[in-house]
């Protein structure tokens, strides 16, 4: 035999009333429910709790004072709970009459001999607040996500419709991270093409030394482009890594 | 915790396997789609592993949408479902579906360093009911907005009065809106009638989505919305087919059942 069993046993032995006090004193409230499934008595050891109208459910079916979705829960309770099967430990939502829910996690065990019912609950409205208060940060911070998205969306637009080529270029390696529409113009590539490759290329050798000095110097130089399209004044912007080049 | 409530939905043939939709993949790209797996790696201590899965069926060359459709997806419907069941408490679906959102931001900042606004869609604007707990669904909705070349806001489910006064105050062509459980239907078909009325685009769209209405399909024209889609990825295509609709209605002159006075 189990130790869970051995406690049902002598739990089985005690009047319901006695074994809802017991629970309650452990717990936060106990509910007796006969084996029609209506309420006997509401146990409850927090008198803010015993306020909150709980003495109500007394003479109404468990499953009618909670709230829709959680109804089949109050039925799993009750069911394994007859069954003798170690039911788990189930939330429901108690519909309250100030219309705030009373969050009340259950166990149940049958005690008595005719077949009635001891819910031990405890109360989860300090649980839920703070899972409120959770999914409320949550939701701020994806808030924050899209609005960021979009100032990311209006920016990458900027570039990509730009007439100056721009390529992005990482100042330690020199591997372009990012180019725009007109830098693949230039280059004769798809923009996506040019990224990963080390700058400068595709430039007149005589102009490539000016271009390297580009890390400290602020004044932009005349690099040329190899083959026919000649001049192009690069400027590097080394705080944000930037190669443009203007026509 | 035991999740053993989802169906395997992929079968194995000779080494290889197909999903859902026909895409033949290879036996372990299968076992990396194990939504049990994936699951449990979402609410493991180890904050790197579900990315680190979905960043494998990347590399194994998956499309982004299936990763979306046929492992997210029926991923959050099983937390959902172990959370009907009390098998995961609240904190543990908050956090399972936490991560898998940071997955969806992940796979959306793939795509949409690759697209740009599409001539042809417009402006949407996204939003959860009021009081509706968890925003992944629509996350990946607005992701797959995004990556059809629509511009994108995503609202917050905080009040009726912000939405109806967001959209009152700028252009959209789409207004979608989604809802969880059946209970916030009279909700929602107040507030279509409100942003009709006080929209900026006297010809906006609206469209509503999630389990309430994949439930249900006749509860959208309850709510007096325009249209709904199955699933995540076909919500732009229909919201392209509205907004063309009335863009085309708008550019013929001789609208039908009128005829030109001579």
């Amino acid at each position: 035999m189990t130790p869970a069993h051995g406690v049902e046993g002598s739990l089985a032995d005690l009047e319901p009333l006695l074994a809802a006090d017991l629970v309650a004193n452990t717990g936060d409230l106990a509910v007796i429910v006969d084996r029609t499934g209506v309420v006997r008595a509401v146990v409850a050891t927090d008198p803010e709790l015993r306020e909150a109208g709980i003495e109500r459910w007394v003479g109404q079916h468990w499953a009618q004072t909670v709230t829709n979705e959680t109804r089949g829960k109050v039925e799993a309770l009750l069911r394994d709970a007859a069954s003798k099967s170690s039911g788990r430990r189930r939330q429901v939502n108690h519909l309250m009459p100030g219309g705030n829910d009373l969050p009340v996690s259950y166990t149940v065990m049958r005690v008595g001999r005719d077949g009635a019912f001891v819910a031990a609950g405890r109360d989860m409205r300090t649980v839920s607040a703070l899972q409120q208060r959770l999914v409320e940060a949550q939701q701020a911070m994806e808030r924050d996500y899209w609005r960021l998205r979009h100032v990311e969306t209006r920016y990458r637009l900027l570039f990509q419709l730009a007439a100056e080529t721009i390529l992005v270029v990482d100042s330690t390696t020199m591997k372009v991270m990012d180019a725009n529409a007109a830098a693949g113009k230039l280059f004769g590539e798809a923009p996506e093409k040019l990224t990963g490759r080390t700058f400068p290329f595709g430039i007149a050798p005589d102009d490539l030394r000016s271009v390297g000095q580009q890390h400290a110097a602020a004044d932009p130089i005349l690099a040329h482009r190899v083959g026919p399209a000649g001049g192009r004044r690069w400027r590097a912007e080394p705080d944000c890594r930037t190669a443009g080049a203007i026509a | 915790m035991e999740l053993d409530l989802i169906p395997r939905l992929l079968a194995h043939a000779r080494g290889q396997a197909s999903l859902p939709d026909g895409t033949v993949v290879t036996a372990d790209v299968l076992a990396l789609m194990d939504v049990n797996r994936f699951v449990q790696a979402c609410l493991s201590h180890d904050e790197e592993r579900c990315p680190a899965i979905v960043n494998d069926l990347i590399e194994a060359g998956l499309p982004l949408e299936r990763i979306c459709l046929d492992l997210l997806a029926p991923a959050a419907r099983a937390l959902g479902k172990g959370w009907e069941e009390d098998e995961v408490d609240f904190l543990e679906v908050t956090l399972g579906l936490g991560r898998m959102q940071r997955v969806v931001r992940d796979l959306g900042r793939r795509v949409a360093a690759e697209t740009l606004l599409s001539p042809d869609a417009g402006q949407a604007f996204l939003c959860a009911m009021p009081d509706e707990q968890h925003s992944l669904g629509l996350a990946m909705v607005a992701e797959f907005f995004v990556a059809d070349g629509w511009g994108v806001t995503v609202g917050h489910p905080i009040g009726n009065s912000d939405v109806v006064k967001e959209i009152a105050a700028h252009w959209y062509d789409v207004v979608g809106l989604s809802a969880g459980v059946v209970e916030r239907v009279p909700k929602i078909r107040e507030l279509v009638a409100s942003i009709r009325k006080a929209s900026l685009n006297a010809d906006l769209s609206i469209m509503v989505g999630g389990r309430a209405f994949n439930d249900n399909p006749a509860l959208v024209q309850r709510v007096g919305a325009d249209a709904s889609a199955p699933d995540a990825a076909q919500g732009p295509m229909v919201a392209r087919t509205l907004v063309q609709a009335r863009r085309a209605a708008l550019d013929d002159p001789f609208p039908p059942f009128a005829t030109p006075a001579l």
